[in-house]
């Protein structure tokens, strides 16, 4: 009977050792699919990794909408746009005016042009998503989330653009030169980009007023044409 | 440009967006409403072998298999709480809690929310309790149960690619009959009536409403009034065939829960009508025995879930009949524990891994259990 309890404890013991281990023995047995797999890789903060499983599956499965939320937020990521960071800032934030000063203090610190257009990439995976499947009456898996993020990053796109050609000089005045630098088609593009996010947010007033206010306001600057008239206004707020 | 945010209308856009609908596992699928702790040490497989109150619901056809008629009558008492969760729980214990604590700058405030969320993204809080009376002999069995399970987790990308933040529970009390017959030396069949008070809150909060998870974390009961809770009717059957040996017994089981779907009412999602099928292997003397068993429970794919979620496997050591060490794999993270019979009190403590996330690997907790029991 001893040979009896030696096997019953070898068993025993040999299963408990085992299932020590930690990770569950059957991940490797189960086939996750590839929005599963860049949503572990995002949470791991591998978001270039996230973008490369995607971006190749949206090209080849352009009418697969559901996976394109998913890989806006991981260009968003890649970019450096961090939404808990920018939750945590407008928590800690104070009265404020424009939608460009509003965003601006979210964002990341030293990006640059490449950041801003792979921004700009993340907004176009979006508006891939037909109109009708966006917001609450659209898909109800990724509805809401795809136009939520659609008019966050288009008003990301244009403030991130617009703050490229910002620099502070010691006096802490805004460098005129370096914002002339800035062209007709930059202007356009951050122009065009916020009144689509203000068109797509017609459903939250707040929203819609406030990126209405900071377009109204461009337009009531003094200049000849809008890239007069966005530098005006940047350069007296 | 002088950097001055605060019209909140990101803010607003936050408090916009609506619950998301996710395919995740923390409601009721396969599992019983109710295992016993020294059960889920071993894996989870109870099909072919269950402890006490646990028989009810595993499967009562094991009901007949014992030397003796009357097999338990106590109660029992688990307390639940995952890894991360301890010092949660301790804060609650104490009628602390951190975050709303006072502070006079600014800058302590500022420092405090950001340290809130912080928290809401990395520390899961998982804890509750479990309580079982019952009545078990031979033949009949009869217990009540309840057991409320609360999760709240913040996710910084979910399946859209956003921030959010969840929170369920399983929250059930319930009332079970069981009857059990040997048809032959090595054959029996049983089955459980069950009245079910069911309450599976599953909501998801904005990440930006901090006086909302606020609430919920302070006061995870609240969740309850999340939804309206459904009460319901079902019938559970199961078979089993047990070899027995002079020092190795052969069990096979077979156990359909909730024939027909069990409905509930206040338009609460049904249960579904699942199929299980379970093996057994015990090794013993007189007074000591090893029991191996694996269950795959949902054989038909009623809810859904993968083959891994849908299997248990486990093994349980008796040692003079008092001590009682178990390990297995639940759902295929493992899960061990330690049981002492005493004569009128029982103690354990039980570990295991759950999956609460949409796929395995996605959203796991590490989960203690334990427990006291007191009967004969």
């Amino acid at each position: 009977m001893s040979k009896l309890n030696y096997f019953f404890g070898v068993i025993t013991l040999s299963t408990l050792c085992f299932s020590c281990g930690g990770a569950n023995i059957g991940e490797s047995l189960e086939t996750k699919t590839p929005e599963q797999q860049a949503k572990e890789k995002m949470n791991a903060g591998d978001y270039q990794g996230a973008v490369d499983l995607l971006e190749p599956l949206a090209e080849s499965e352009p009418e697969v909408y559901s996976r394109l939320p998913l890989l806006a937020a991981a260009y968003l990521a890649v970019a450096g746009i961090d939404l808990i960071s920018m939750l945590k800032n407008q928590l800690s934030a104070g009265s404020g005016s424009s939608v460009f000063a509003q965003v601006g203090s979210f964002l990341p610190s030293g990006y640059n042009r490449s950041d801003v257009d792979t921004v700009k990439t993340g907004v176009d995976r979006l508006k891939r998503i037909p109109e009708n499947l966006r917001g609450s009456e659209g898909d109800p898996e990724y509805g809401e989330s795809a136009l939520f993020q659609l008019i966050l990053y288009e008003a990301v796109y244009s403030s991130m653009l617009v703050n490229l050609f910002i620099d502070i000089d010691i006096n802490g005045d805004i460098d005129l030169s370096k914002l002339e630098e800035i062209t007709i088609e930059d202007v356009r593009n951050i122009l065009s980009s916020l009144e689509s996010a203000q068109n797509n947010a017609e459903g939250s007033s707040a929203t819609s007023e406030a990126i209405g206010e900071t377009l109204n306001e461009i337009e009531a600057t003094e200049g000849a044409d809008d890239r007069e008239k966005l530098i005006n206004y940047v350069g007296s707020s | 440009m002088v950097v001055k945010p605060g019209k909140i209308w990101f803010f607003l856009l936050c408090l916009s967006l609506a619950a998301l609908s996710n395919n995740m596992y923390a409601a009721k699928s396969n599992q019983s409403i109710y295992e016993d702790p020294y059960d889920i040490a071993a894996g989870g497989a109870s099909l072919t072998r269950a402890s006490q109150e646990g028989v009810l619901f595993a499967n009562p056809a094991l009901m007949p298999f014992g030397n003796k008629f009357f097999r338990w009558f106590g109660s029992q008492f688990s307390i639940i709480a995952a890894k991360d969760s301890v010092d949660f729980v301790r804060s609650l214990a104490s009628g602390s809690n951190t975050s709303s604590s006072e502070s006079s700058s600014e800058e302590e405030k500022s420092a405090e929310r950001d340290e809130f969320i912080d928290d809401i993204f990395t520390t899961p809080i998982h804890f509750g309790t479990a309580t079982a009376i019952s009545f078990i002999s031979s033949h009949f069995g009869v217990g009540v149960v309840s057991r409320f399970e609360p999760d709240i987790k913040g996710t910084r990308f979910n399946d859209t690619g956003i921030p959010a933040v969840r929170a369920q529970a399983d929250g059930y009390g319930a009332g079970v009959v069981s009857y059990a017959q040997k048809l032959t030396r090595w054959f029996s069949v049983g089955a459980t009536g069950k009245y079910i008070y069911k309450a599976e809150p599953d909501i998801q909060i904005d990440f930006a409403d901090q006086s909302k998870i606020d609430e919920i974390r302070s006061d995870p009961q609240a969740l309850v009034n999340e939804v309206t809770p459904g009460q319901g009717f079902g019938l559970d059957a199961g078979a089993l065939i047990f070899l027995q040996g002079r020092t190795v017994d052969y069990r096979l089981a077979l156990k359909a829960d909730d024939l027909g779907n069990t409905k509930f009412t206040k338009s609460q999602d049904p249960f579904r009508q699942t199929f299980h099928a379970g093996l057994g292997l015990t090794f013993h003397n007189s007074i000591d025995s090893l029991h191996l068993s694996l269950d795959f429970r949902d054989v038909t794919g009623a809810y859904e879930e993968s083959i891994v979620m849908r299997s248990y496997a486990g093994a349980k050591l008796i040692l003079r009949n008092y001590i009682g060490i178990a390990a297995g794999f639940y759902q295929g993270y493992p899960s061990y524990g330690i049981r002492l019979d005493l004569v009128l009190v029982k103690v354990g403590l039980t570990y295991y891994g759950r999956e609460m996330g949409s796929f395995i690997g996605d959203d796991r907790r590490d989960i203690y259990i334990a427990y006291f029991g007191f009967g004969i």
